[in-house]
C-alpha cells in the first residue's frame, strides 16, 4: 500500500515539479484541461477500484466505455432515441456486462483476470460491429453539455466526478455494503462465515464498475463529440494505475475513494507535463507503462513489509 | 442438560469413512478436549459441529433439541462459536470492524458510534482493554486470539470449539489464553478444545474423548486417566520411547560458526559434530529461524564466519550451502517446503533434476526409481508416486520434505520445527528419520519450540534468547527447568 498520505504528496510535489519545468502548466485553461481529462479516468478508476478492493480486477473497462459511448450515440443519431434514454439504455449495458463478469467469476469461477480479459475482447468486437468501424457524430448539444459543458464556471464533468467521489466515499465508508467490501477483499472465506452474502456483493462490483466504465464512455463521447470505435483504449492500465497510485492495494481490502481520484490526477498531470515537454505521445505510452511497474512495486513491497511485520 | 449430544454421527468422503457413529455428549461448564492422531477424525466431527461439513448420518441434538446445522452461518446463529486455526480476522481492519462484521448496526448506513461502543463492551466483558478502532495488523497474534474469542461470544456462543489455540502462542500468551478458558468455563459455557499438546490438555481439560481412525476410543474424565494411557490410546498400540537414540557424536567438526550476526540474532557461535543431533530451543522470537535462514543463505548476514568441513565460506548463499552440503528444511512446509498441487514424485525430485536427465530431457523411469526408493527409505504412506502432495497427512507431507533433500546427499540438516503439528505417531518416525541420519554421519541441528523434544532428542541443546546464544547443556544434564530459566529469562 502506497500510504493514504503519500499519494497526496506524489501529487503536490508533481505538479510543482511540472510548474517549474513549464510556465504554462499552472495557467488556468491548463489545469481545467488536466481536470476534465483526468474525471473521466477518475470515474472509470473509482467504479474499477470496488472489484480491485474485493481481490479482483476488471479490464473489461476500455471497451465498455467504448461500446456505451458507441450505443448511445448511435441511438440518439441512428435511431432518434431521446438523449435520456440512449444515455439510460448505455448505462443498463454497461452494469450487464460488469454483473456478467461478476457471474462468470462467482459462479463460472473463472479468475477474474480472465473473465474481464475475455469481455474485453467482445465488448471491443461488438463495439467494432456497430459502429462498422466508423465514428458517429452529429450529436445533440444536450448529450454534448454532459462532458463538454460547465455549471457556473465549473466543468460539467468534474461537478459529476466530484459527486461521485463523494458517493463512493460513503458506499465505502459508511454503509454495511462497504464495509462487507472490504472483508471480501480482506478474505472471502472470513466475510462468507460472517453471513455476507459474498457471491452477490461479488457481482454487483463488478456490476458498479461496468456502471462506470459506461458512464465515462459516455462522457468520454460527450468530450470528443463523436463516439469513436477505439475511444477508450489503454483507459484500463490508466485507471488500474491511477487505484494503486492513489494508495488502494492491488491485493485487495485496503483502500478508499478518495484514492483513485487522487491516482487519476497524478496520471493526468503526468500526461499533460508530456505534452507540455513535447514528448511524442508514443512515448508517453512507454512511460505510463513505467509508471504503472513502478506504482504495482511500491504497493507489494509496502505489503510485504507490513506481513513482515506481522 | 447437555448442551450438545450427538447420537450416531457417520461421514465418508469418497474412499474413506472418515467418522463410524459417533455418541458424544458435551456438557455446560465443561472443557472437553477431543484428541486423535492427524486423520483420526476430529476436525471432520469438528467441521460438522461448527456446519462446515454435512453428516450422513446421526442426529445432533443441541439443549435437549434434534437441530440441522445447515452452514457455519446455521451453526453459530444455534450457539457454536469456532476458533480456527489459521485466524480469521481481517488485518486491515479495526477491531469493532471484525467483532461486528455481517451484523454492523444501522440500517444500510452503518451507526459507527453505536458499533464501536458494541465492539468496546463486548471487549470489557472478558476484561480486555483494547481500542476497538486499532487495526487488528496491529496486534499481537495472542490478542488476535482473544479478540476472535471475543467476536465468538459477541454472537451468544454458548458452545466454543478450539481448534489447536495454541499453536503459534508463545508460553505466555499460551498462559493468558489458558485463563480465558477457566473463566469462560465458570459462565457456565461448553468449551471443545482440540490440541496436539497433552500437556495442555492435562491442565485444562475436564474429559478427554480420543478418537482413532474415525471411531471413538473412549471419554474419560481426566482424572481418571494419564498421558501415556490417552496417547496409547490415539495410536492404538504401545508407544515405546518415542526418542529412541542410536547415533553418537563422532569428534570430527563438520561445522563451525563463529560470532554469525544478523537481522534478529548476533554473535551466534556453535559447532556441530559429525552424526551430532544438536538441539537449539528458544522461545518465538528468539531468533532461531532467522539464524537458520541467514545460515543457509536465505537472508543477509551482518557479521560473522562460517567453516564447513574446515573450509570457510567466503558468501553464504543458498547454493554455496547446498554444493557444501548443508540443507535447511523450513518450518512452515506447507508455503515453504513443498507443491502442494504436485505429486509425490515431482516433489521428492525436484533438487536432483540435473542428474536425472539426458542431453536436456528428463527420464520419468529414472526419476520414479530415485522417488520409489525414497518412499520406501523414509516409509511415506501411501506409496503412491503420483498422489499429490496435498492428500498427504502432515507427518508424511514432512517425511516428503526431508526425503526430498536426502537426494543431494546432506552432510549437514538444519530442521525447523520437524514435527510441528502432526501426531504422535508420526513425530515416532520422523525421530527414528533423524537418528538414522545421524547413525549415518549427517550432522543434524534441529530448531524446536517443543522441550520434550528437544530433550528427547539432542545430543547437546544451546538455548536461544533475544537473538543470542545463552546456554548450552549436555543431553545428561539437560532439564526442563534449566532450559526454560535460560529461554525465558530470570524466572520461568
Amino acid at each position: 500500500m502506497i500510504q493514504r498520505y503519500n499519494s497526496v504528496l506524489i501529487l503536490i510535489g508533481l505538479y510543482l515539479v511540472l510548474a517549474v519545468i513549464s510556465p504554462l502548466f499552472f495557467r488556468m485553461q491548463n489545469l481545467v484541461n488536466i481536470f476534465m481529462q483526468s474525471s473521466i479516468t477518475a470515474i472509470v478508476a473509482l467504479g474499477l477500484s470496488l472489484p480491485i478492493l474485493t481481490g479482483g480486477i476488471d479490464l473489461s473497462v476500455s471497451s465498455t466505455a467504448a461500446l456505451a459511448g458507441a450505443i448511445s450515440a448511435g441511438l440518439i443519431v441512428r435511431s432518434g432515441w431521446s438523449v435520456f434514454s440512449a444515455i439510460g439504455l448505455a448505462l443498463l449495458i454497461g452494469i450487464g456486462i460488469g454483473a456478467l463478469i461478476g457471474l462468470l467469476v462467482v459462479l463460472g469461477r473463472l479468475p477474474p483476470f480472465v473473465a474481464s480479459l475475455s469481455l474485453m475482447a467482445v465488448g471491443r468486437g461488438l463495439t467494432l460491429i456497430y459502429t462498422e468501424g466508423k465514428p458517429i457524430s452529429g450529436l445533440p448539444a444536450g448529450y454534448i453539455a454532459l462532458g463538454s459543458g460547465s455549471s457556473g464556471s465549473i466543468p460539467n464533468l468534474v461537478i459529476l466526478l466530484l459527486i461521485l467521489t463523494f458517493m463512493t466515499h460513503v458506499l465505502l465508508s459508511r454503509t454495511r455494503y462497504g464495509h462487507h467490501i472490504y472483508a471480501i477483499g480482506g478474505s472471502a472465506d472470513v466475510a462468507r462465515l460472517a453471513g455476507i452474502p459474498v457471491g452477490r456483493i461479488t457481482i454487483s462490483v463488478y456490476a458498479l464498475s461496468g456502471f462506470a466504465a459506461a458512464f465515462s464512455g459516455v462522457l468520454l463521447t460527450a468530450r470528443l463529440w463523436s463516439a469513436q470505435p477505439t475511444a477508450g483504449t489503454g483507459l484500463e492500465l490508466e485507471a488500474i494505475a491511477a487505484v494503486v497510485i492513489g494508495g488502494n492495494s492491488l491485493m485487495g481490502g485496503y483502500g478508499n475513494a478518495f484514492g483513485p481520484v487522487i491516482g487519476a490526477l497524478i496520471m493526468g498531470g503526468i500526461g499533460n507535463g508530456l505534452n507540455l515537454l513535447k514528448i511524442p505521445s508514443y512515448i508517453q505510452q512507454v512511460v505510463r507503462g513505467l509508471v504503472l511497474i513502478v506504482a504495482v512495486m511500491a504497493d507489494f513491497r509496502s505489503h510485504r513489509n507490513n506481513a513482515a511485520a506481522i | 442438560m447437555a448442551t450438545i449430544t450427538l447420537r450416531g454421527i457417520s461421514k465418508a468422503f469418497p474412499g474413506v469413512r472418515a467418522l463410524k457413529r459417533i455418541d458424544l455428549s458435551f456438557w455446560p461448564g465443561e472443557v472437553h478436549a477431543v484428541v486423535g492422531e492427524n486423520g483420526a477424525g476430529k476436525s471432520t466431527l469438528m467441521k460438522i459441529l461448527a456446519g462446515d461439513y454435512r453428516k450422513d448420518s446421526g442426529e445432533i441434538q443441541l439443549f435437549g433439541r434434534v437441530e440441522e446445522l445447515g452452514s457455519p452461518r446455521g451453526a453459530q446463529q444455534m450457539g457454536i462459536g469456532m476458533i480456527h486455526q489459521e485466524l480469521t480476522l481481517l488485518p486491515n481492519r479495526s477491531i469493532a470492524e471484525n467483532i461486528m462484521l455481517g451484523r454492523e448496526p444501522g440500517l444500510g448506513l452503518v451507526n459507527r458510534k453505536l458499533m464501536i461502543q458494541t465492539a468496546r463492551d463486548n471487549l470489557k466483558q472478558l476484561g480486555l482493554e483494547l481500542n476497538p478502532m486499532a487495526m487488528v495488523s496491529f496486534l499481537p497474534i495472542a490478542v488476535r486470539q482473544l479478540v476472535e474469542i471475543v467476536k465468538a461470544l459477541s454472537l451468544n456462543a454458548k458452545i466454543l470449539i478450539l481448534d489447536e489455540p495454541t499453536s503459534s502462542l508463545t508460553e505466555t500468551e499460551t498462559r493468558i489464553l489458558l485463563d480465558m478458558i477457566k473463566t469462560l468455563r465458570e459462565r457456565d459455557m461448553t468449551l471443545i478444545y482440540i490440541s496436539h499438546r497433552l500437556e495442555e490438555v492435562f491442565e485444562i481439560a475436564d474429559r478427554i474423548t480420543v478418537l482413532r481412525d474415525g471411531q471413538l476410543i473412549a471419554t474419560k474424565s481426566i482424572n481418571e486417566t494419564n498421558p501415556s494411557e490417552v496417547v496409547k490410546m490415539m495410536v492404538g498400540r504401545e508407544l515405546g520411547d518415542i526418542y529412541n537414540r542410536v547415533a553418537t557424536p563422532k569428534d570430527e567438526i563438520l561445522l563451525e560458526i563463529d560470532k554469525l550476526g544478523g537481522k534478529n540474532f548476533r554473535d551466534c557461535s556453535l559447532v556441530l559434530h559429525r552424526s551430532e543431533i544438536l538441539g537449539i530451543y528458544g522461545l518465538v522470537g528468539a531468533g532461531r529461524t532467522e539464524f537458520a535462514r541467514a545460515l543457509f543463505g536465505l537472508d543477509p548476514v551482518i557479521s560473522g564466519k562460517v567453516k564447513i568441513e574446515g573450509k570457510q565460506i567466503e558468501r553464504l548463499s543458498i547454493r554455496a550451502a547446498i554444493a557444501r552440503g548443508l540443507v535447511y528444511v523450513p518450518e512452515d512446509r506447507k508455503t515453504q517446503g513443498l507443491f502442494l498441487e504436485l505429486s509425490v514424485r515431482k516433489n521428492l525430485t525436484i533438487n536432483m533434476l540435473d542428474s536425472l536427465s539426458y542431453w536436456g530431457l528428463l527420464s520419468f523411469r529414472r526419476l520414479a526409481e530415485v522417488a520409489s526408493g525414497l518412499i520406501e527409505r523414509l516409509k511415506i504412506r501411501p506409496p503412491e508416486l503420483f498422489k499429490r502432495i496435498r492428500h498427504l497427512s502432515g507427518g508424511n507431507q514432512q517425511k516428503v520434505v526431508i526425503a526430498k533433500w536426502l537426494s543431494v546427499q546432506p552432510k549437514i540438516l538444519v530442521l525447523d520445527e520437524p514435527t510441528r503439528g502432526i501426531d504422535v505417531g508420526s513425530k515416532a518416525e520422523i525421530y527414528a528419520l533423524i537418528d538414522k541420519l545421524a547413525t549415518e554421519g549427517v550432522g543434524v541441528i534441529i530448531i524446536s519450540s517443543e522441550l520434550p523434544e528437544i530433550l528427547g532428542i539432542s545430543d547437546r541443546i544451546l538455548v536461544m534468547k533475544a537473538g543470542e546464544m545463552v546456554g548450552e547443556f549436555q543431553r545428561e544434564d539437560a532439564t526442563q527447568d534449566g532450559i526454560m530459566h535460560l529461554a525465558a529469562g530470570a524466572e520461568s
